[in-house]
């Protein structure tokens, strides 16, 4: 196994209760409960990667731990929509792909994680802004399901949950599988897949130094079977570097986000609760809805993001920081149409090409102008908007103004995505994809692909458990 | 010119821009100005282990922090209660690929001319008020990459200063355990 996230840990779990002799290499270092301080700086460090597009600047952020991730999501849960599902299999020939081959492993992964209606008692004044809003618009809203156990509401999911109480990978499929015997190596970066002959032979990886993330030695397990889920930033790296190239990094589609704060008369205290519990779905396009494509979703008003994500800098920004305990916050979960690639640069990185389409923007917009209509509906004082240089909008009559702006990547304050997938996806033909509806390689024996990379595309929702479903899928074949 | 600078990629234009900076300031970069001339409000502590930036990036970053984050931030920053340099070079050692990318541009933020970059003379040399107008005009220049120049400036300086328990002070979070706020965040309204 190559990675242990929401792809990788499922398919370790599985394969060693199977028998299998599992090893799993782990770039990332490995943390247990009690090291989550709730220290941002500290945390941020230590958890989480980040890179951008080159072409857009869309700022890209991914786990970078064991438990991958799911250590650093924000503990939403969506079953795998219909819709996509449908897609998938009509648009990308992956006729197995059925509602039916999900429904046991969603189910499998709804119990392991411990997904959970979020009721009242997790709902924080952030999620009432929204509730509110949406009620008085006559939206679509709802709470979402989260992966926690015993949630004391610190608004530290994404920054590894202190309490224990997110069911991550690490504290699931992980234990699961080493209960199984899979042993797990943390600080070990797969450099490269060894192939002879058409099958796979070996992984080489460089161990990583604790403190410094240096190379400080090498590693080179023979197997005979190599599952790769090393995150969509990673997979199609490793992939390429291993002169794998011929359809790898190709395809890759993500869930563009931007933030909205906006400032009401009384405290909200955004930054603590569940950093995400309640979305207005009346925009969606799965799940039965039939909007324009993307969802709205209350968001924590954590300091740091909020301040990397509101617009300008200077006076005016500390200003609006200073209002931090009155901010509510709300992000925009856009189903893309974009397709992007992943090349590598000439040190070996992943160097990824992700230009939004003009509809994309077109739909950002639509959805930072609805997101201040409900805020607004809400009573907020002012809503801010994610484009440098926009003053805040304090009526509807200054939304007006929204529609002459431009509405480009970089104008806009922070527009960035955390839902990546594709780059060695699973298709119907050798010509369309990396691997077979199974995961399979399509050119190399024993290797196979369970993380996001091998999604065709997007999922219009929060994706661990359709991540987490498809890797129990894939595992299930392998083991067979 | 601009037309030319549109085409490049974020490398191509850094290639360039040092190139145009290099012509500007050459004989400043070339007597080995690197640790001269760095003003002590922007420098790193003695003590300090640096391990991406140097100290003149340091100190570039430091001062575009310092603009960045306001002035109650600016004087914390000033104070040595937060040093996001000395995070923002913590946090991007971790990060492969992204530290040559940061000295690049603040090194272009530094050194670099019009048209690239609104000014004569470091960055670091500058007012306050000289500051604040090359990072507006990075901010809302056309060119994409002096666009993204600043966007990753403020992104890092943001999560470099915010992320500091000092910077409390500035925000009103009262850091990450306070019951008494976490009840109060959960009083649902009926």
């Amino acid at each position: 196994m190559i990675g242990s996230g929401a792809g990788g840990a499922p398919v370790a779990a599985r394969l060693a209760a199977a028998g299998r002799d599992v090893l799993v290499l782990e770039a990332g270092a490995r943390w247990s409960t009690a090291d989550f301080t709730g220290e941002a700086a500290q945390m941020l460090a230590r958890l989480m990667k980040a890179t951008s597009a080159h072409d857009s600047g869309m700022e890209l952020y991914a786990g970078a731990c064991v438990g991958g991730s799911t250590v650093v999501n924000d503990a939403l849960c969506w079953r795998p929509p219909p819709e996509i599902l449908a897609g998938w299999r009509s648009d990308h020939g992956l006729s197995g792909l059925t509602d039916a081959a999900f429904a046991p492993r969603v189910d499998e992964v709804w119990r392991e994680i411990s997904a959970t209606p979020t009721d009242r008692a997790h709902l924080n004044r952030n999620a009432h802004c929204l509730e509110l809003g949406a009620a008085r618009l006559g939206w679509a809203a709802e709470a979402m399901p989260r992966n926690v156990r015993g949630c004391v509401n610190l608004g530290l999911c994404n920054l590894g949950c202190p309490s224990g109480a997110k069911q991550s990978a690490l504290l699931s499929w992980l234990p699961r599988a080493e209960r199984a015997g899979a042993r797990v190596i943390p600080l070990a970066r797969a450099e490269r897949i060894e192939v002879q002959a058409g099958r796979v032979r070996a992984v080489e990886a460089v161990k990583l130094d604790a403190a410094t993330g240096a190379a400080v030695g090498r590693l080179r397990v023979e197997a005979s079977l190599v599952v790769a889920a090393a995150g969509v930033l990673e997979t199609p790296a490793l992939l390429l570097r291993s002169g794998l190239g011929a359809r790898a990094g190709i395809g890759l589609q993500f869930h563009s986000s931007v933030y909205v704060s906006a400032r009401f008369r009384e405290p909200v205290l955004g930054f603590y609760g569940p950093t995400m519990a309640y979305a207005v779905t009346e925009f969606s396009d799965v799940h039965g809805r039939s909007g324009p494509g993307f969802m709205i979703e209350s968001v924590a008003a954590s300091p740091t993001v909020t301040a990397s994500s509101l617009p300008g800098f200077g006076s005016a920004h500390e200003r609006a920081m200073e209002a931090l305990p009155y901010l509510a916050r709300a992000v925009v979960v856009l189903r893309d149409r974009t397709r992007g690639r992943l090349e590598l640069s000439r040190a070996g990185t992943p160097r990824v090409s992700y230009a939004p389409v003009a509809e994309d923007l077109a739909r950002l917009r639509e959805a930072v102008a609805r997101i201040a209509r409900l805020y607004l509906a809400a009573g907020a004082l002012e809503v801010y908007l994610p484009v440098n240089g926009l003053a805040p909008v304090r009526s509807e009559a200054d939304l007006a103004g929204l529609e002459a702006v431009a509405f480009a990547p970089r104008a806009l304050s922070l527009l960035y995505a955390v839902h990546l997938f594709g780059g060695a996806a699973m298709a119907g033909t050798r010509a369309a994809g990396f691997c077979d509806e199974s995961g399979r390689a399509w050119d190399v024996a024993g290797l196979y692909v369970a993380d996001a990379s091998s999604l065709p595309g997007n999922t219009g929702a929060n994706p661990q458990v359709t991540i987490m479903a498809n890797a129990l899928r894939i595992a299930d074949g392998v083991a067979a | 010119m601009s037309e030319a600078v549109d085409s490049m990629d974020r490398r191509g234009f850094l290639r360039f821009a040092g190139s145009v900076a290099a012509l500007g300031t050459g004989a400043l970069f070339a007597a080995g100005c690197e640790r001269a001339g760095i003003p002590a409000e922007f420098a790193p502590p003695a003590d300090l282990a640096l391990r991406v930036l140097s100290p003149r990036s340091y100190a570039t970053f430091q001062a575009a922090a310092m603009r960045l984050v306001g002035p109650r931030g600016a004087a914390a920053v000033r104070a040595r209660r937060i040093d996001p340099a000395a995070a923002a070079d913590a946090w991007v050692a971790r990060l492969p690929g992204l530290g040559a990318t940061l000295r690049q541009g603040l090194w272009l933020l530094e050194f670099g001319v019009p048209p690239l970059v609104a000014k004569w003379g470091p960055f670091t040399a500058l007012g306050a008020g000289a500051q604040d107008r090359v990072l507006e005009n990075l901010m809302e220049s056309r060119w994409d990459v002096k666009r993204d120049l600043f966007k990753g400036l403020k992104s890092l300086a943001m999560l470099a200063c915010y992320a500091q328990p000092a910077a409390r002070e500035l925000t009103g979070y009262p850091g990450p355990f306070d019951r008494a706020g976490i009840a109060e965040a959960m009083r649902y309204p009926a």
